[in-house]
């Protein structure tokens, strides 16, 4: 036999028409098993007792909900998009002084969960509020009586824009930096003045990342629990909540549920269309393009929202932190604001979040390998769909269908830490697949075959080829899923086992009682144990400098 | 051979995988491992309230208590749901009305103890699946600066006159005491007249807010002039926020209803894994010396005769009350929540 015919033998090449049949089973199991949840839902929505649907419909409930979410979810993506791109322009293409320093401190509203904004904005507006009370200390009772109080619609449209604007922000500039400067200098030359070269150049330009940021914010909205509780505003995910604890019964909650999981999908769809639509190929060009003159009201505009939405809530929460250092109550023990209380919420997180993050990774892995490099086959696709419920499940969803899925399957399992990492497993289990689909596509195929090619075993090709090369999106993933675990909170708060408290669930109890002093430690802790999201966006981008 | 460029971060990573990993899988074992003294309560009290009786018991016994605190319907929802295999050894609430809901589900284990026979029989259970530990009412709370004593109601029913338009404030109607208040008044009064009463609150523009303490600090400052809760909030406004504040017990003439006397209690769920441990609870928290915890930190009735009301609470057998048993707020629980649907509040 000439070792020619060996070469071209060695079953390790891709070959078309070859279907790694183990690798199709894994991901079918995974991602049923994602998936699970949801269809669980979807069933039981869709044959409970059809008079649960008309006395919601007579109630005038589903209505409301529908035009309290729809109302919502539009104010918030809409004042996250004018909000991200103003920021983004102002920080990229003006010479906004200070520009330096902008960036960062543009990102670290990121650190703070809506919530924790919610909780400080709560405390601190108000006629009976904290600026109120240090008003009134300062002899100014005419201006303490007209603080105003920021609740139902108001309050949350502020609370999610300001919380939720860095994502647009930060998509937005890495489009404006990735725009050829070559077509902007022509517009210019041509004579397009910088407002309708704003509008005609550069917005549609950025398009496709102001879709997906845009569909990011839209379904973040849609599945908000805790800030639209908190500012008393009710919308599906929070009737959701109201049902499954006040009614002794599922039935409303799931069909209530499946209307959710509708609208979410058909939004989703429905971006997705846009965006495919709007998809623009461009080579960069690093050609600096020439600042323009900024006016006064956008350092404004950066300062405003730099102090409301970061300063501000980490002010308040400092504030009631030393005030309960200075008057310690009885209450400082009952909810745990020594170190070693939080200390033990916090292993409670970071061991739950940890293991979430880890498991993510080892079930996304071979998922985004079969999907990238069989992208042909049958099937394959189709397992990635799927895995991708927890984007249209809400965390208050996926307490309520684990709940039903494990009643059934495993009940040992109900209430136990295995089915909080699963809960996070199946809410961020899509961020995960997604960073790994896109490292694993940008990893030549070429590069494995040559491997192959010299007789590296499978296991060896991945080893000392593949891995390596997809370090950074394993850990921008790892760090990704790990934190927003940490800082999960409805799904904890339905399925925590009993003394199993995690940060956020202290907060949202404390808070909600009214113990702000108590919170505040807490909150100020789980703000910190989010720094590494920031580091996760600012190594990323180095790294891709670096391979240029 | 090719160097495997794998770096140090890669390393951590894999570490830090395991290490959390074995963590996940040690949990089980650890309680596992505590069986023996230990006891898993589930409280719909708010924590301050119960958690100082609870170091108490901790203390006496030597058991390693597991709190797991959250809102009384869903914890109710948790234990049914739990029935197969259940966790909750002990369910805590402050609405007696759900421990006789829970009993009627056939969830809870029976235990009648000397110490449980003390508590009067209004206030438990009569085969002994719940008992009484301590006795709230539904009271008035006004703000002084806002109202003069002699312009206050003299009943409950009188707020949905215009003369109170926008001034009156209380919980959620949805909320477990208020829920309970509803039965009490459907069944002495008839459904239509809580009917019309009900929904001429919501005309009367009476503000719903979300918990007594929020009604409490909104009477305290003055947000309102009024509200309608438990009648220890008046006397935690006054020691918390020393606000202008003053109580009020409305019904109290000899044709009117009186007021509504819950019970906060516990009961012993069935299939429990710590007997044992959980009837000492029940006994622990009608013994006297909880009883004087829940009577002087939180002001409410003591239900152990013999142990006195704190200062500045009238004595429960001053007032005259709603005929109403406590068990009847259990089976007709539902019913309310059904009432409520109907008339779309």
């Amino acid at each position: 036999m000439s070792s020619k015919a060996a070469l071209f033998d060695s079953p390790k090449k891709i070959r078309p028409g070859f279907v790694p049949w183990l690798l199709l089973i894994f991901s079918a199991l995974v991602a049923l098993a994602l998936a699970a949840p949801m269809l669980f839902i979807v069933y039981q929505g869709l044959t409970a007792d059809p008079s649960i649907w008309q006395r919601l419909w007579r109630l005038g409930r589903l209505q409301t909900l529908f035009i309290n979410t729809f109302i919502l979810t539009l104010i918030v993506t809409t004042g996250t998009l004018f909000l991200g791109v103003a920021l983004a322009w102002l920080t990229e293409r003006t010479n906004v002084p200070g520009k330096r320093w902008w960036t960062p401190l543009l990102s670290l509203p990121l650190l703070i969960p809506g919530y924790l904004l919610a909780i400080a904005y709560e405390s601190f507006w108000s006629r009976w509020g904290l600026l109120a009370e240090v008003l009134t200390s300062w002899g100014m009772n005419d201006i303490a009586a007209i603080v105003p109080s920021i609740t139902g619609l108001l309050g949350a449209s502020i609370v999610l824009i300001l919380s939720l604007y860095p994502y647009v922000y930060l998509l937005a500039r890495a489009a404006l930096r990735g725009v050829n400067t070559a077509l902007e200098d022509t517009a210019r030359t041509c004579g397009l003045n910088p407002r309708k070269f704003f509008w005609f150049m550069t917005l549609p330009l950025i398009r496709p990342s102001l879709v997906a940021a845009a569909l990011l914010v839209a379904v973040m909205t849609m599945a908000d629990y805790a800030v639209v509780a908190r500012m008393g505003f009710p919308t599906f995910t929070n009737a959701v909540y109201s049902q499954l604890t006040t009614r002794l019964d599922r039935s409303t909650a799931s069909v209530l549920s499946l209307a959710l999981i509708v609208a979410t999908v058909l939004l989703i769809m429905f971006q997705l269309y846009l965006w495919g639509k709007g998809r623009h190929y461009y080579r960069t060009s690093r050609q600096p393009i020439a600042p323009e003159a900024s006016s006064s009201r956008g350092l404004m505009l950066i300062l405003i929202v730099v102090l409301s939405a970061f300063l501000l809530p980490v002010g308040i929460f400092l504030y009631w932190m030393v005030q309960g250092w200075l008057h310690p109550t009885q209450a400082n023990a009952i909810w745990g604001t020594g170190l070693a209380d939080l200390l033990r919420f916090a292993w409670h997180g970071l061991l739950s979040a940890g293991s979430a993050a880890t498991l993510a990774l080892a079930l996304a892995l071979p998922m985004a390998y079969l999907s990238v490099r069989y992208r042909d086959r049958k099937f394959s696709r189709g397992f990635a769909w799927l895995s991708q419920a927890g984007l249209a499940l809400p965390g208050v969803l996926v307490a309520l269908g684990l709940a039903l899925v494990l009643h059934r399957t495993l009940p040992e399992l109900y209430f136990s830490v295995a089915a909080l990492v699963i809960a996070y497993l199946i809410l961020f289990f899509p961020f995960a697949f997604q960073t790994l689909e896109s490292g694993l596509t940008q990893i030549p195929q070429s590069l494995e075959e040559a491997a192959r090619m010299l007789r590296q075993k499978t296991v060896s090709v991945w080893r000392h080829v593949t891995l390596p090369l997809l370090v950074p999106g394993l850990m921008t993933a790892w760090v990704f899923v790990f934190t927003n675990a940490l800082r999960e909170l409805p799904a904890t708060l339905l399925l925590r086992p009993p003394g199993f408290d995690t940060l956020p669930v202290r907060i949202w109890i404390a808070a909600g009682e009214g113990y702000l002093t108590q919170a505040a430690p807490a909150a100020l802790l789980l703000i910190a144990l989010s720094l590494p999201l920031l580091f996760l966006l600012d190594p990323v981008r180095t790294e891709s400098k670096r391979t240029k | 051979m090719i160097q495997p460029p794998v770096g140090r971060r890669w390393l951590t990573l894999v570490l830090v995988s395991v290490f959390c990993i074995t963590g996940v899988s040690l949990q089980p074992a650890q309680t596992s491992a505590q069986q023996g003294g230990q006891l898993i309560i589930y409280s719909g009290r708010r924590e301050p309230l119960i958690v100082p009786v609870i170091d108490l018991f901790k203390k006496a016994t030597g058991i390693q208590i597991t709190l797991k605190s959250g809102e009384d319907q869903a914890l109710a929802n948790l234990v049914l749901q739990e029935q197969p295999n259940p966790i909750g050894d002990v369910y805590l609430t402050v609405d007696s009305g759900l421990l006789e809901f829970l009993r009627i589900k056939g969830v809870l284990q029976t235990y009648t103890s000397d110490a449980i026979k003390k508590i009067p029989e209004r206030f438990r259970a009569a085969d002994g699946s719940w008992v009484g530990a301590s006795g709230r009412g539904r009271a008035m709370m006004y703000n002084t600066n806002l109202v003069k004593p002699e312009e206050l109601p003299k009943s409950v029913f009188e707020i949905i006159d215009s003369k109170w338009k926008g001034k009156v404030s209380m919980d959620n109607l949805r909320k477990e005491s208020t829920l309970a208040w509803i039965t009490s008044m459907r069944l002495a009064k008839g459904a239509a007249f809580t009917q019309n009463f009900v929904l001429k609150l919501k005309e009367n523009q009476v503000i719903f807010l979300d918990g007594g303490p929020e009604v409490r600090k909104a009477v305290g400052r003055g947000q309102v002039a009024l509200g309608l809760l438990n009648h220890y909030h008046y006397n935690i406004e006054l020691r918390d926020n020393k606000s202008p504040v003053g109580v009020h017990y409305p019904d109290q003439g000899p044709t009117d209803v009186g007021i509504l006397v819950n019970a906060a209690g516990a009961a012993i769920v069935k299939g429990a894994k710590h007997v044992a441990e959980a009837r000492k609870f029940l006994d622990f928290l009608v013994s006297a010396e909880a009883q004087k915890i829940f009577a002087e930190l939180n002001y409410e009735w003591p239900l152990l005769p013999g142990v006195a009301t704190a200062e500045g609470v009238r004595p429960l057998d001053s007032l005259k009350q709603t005929p109403v048993s406590l068990d009847k707020l259990g089976q007709e629980l539902q019913n309310t929540l059904d009432f409520l649907d109907a008339i779309g509040f």
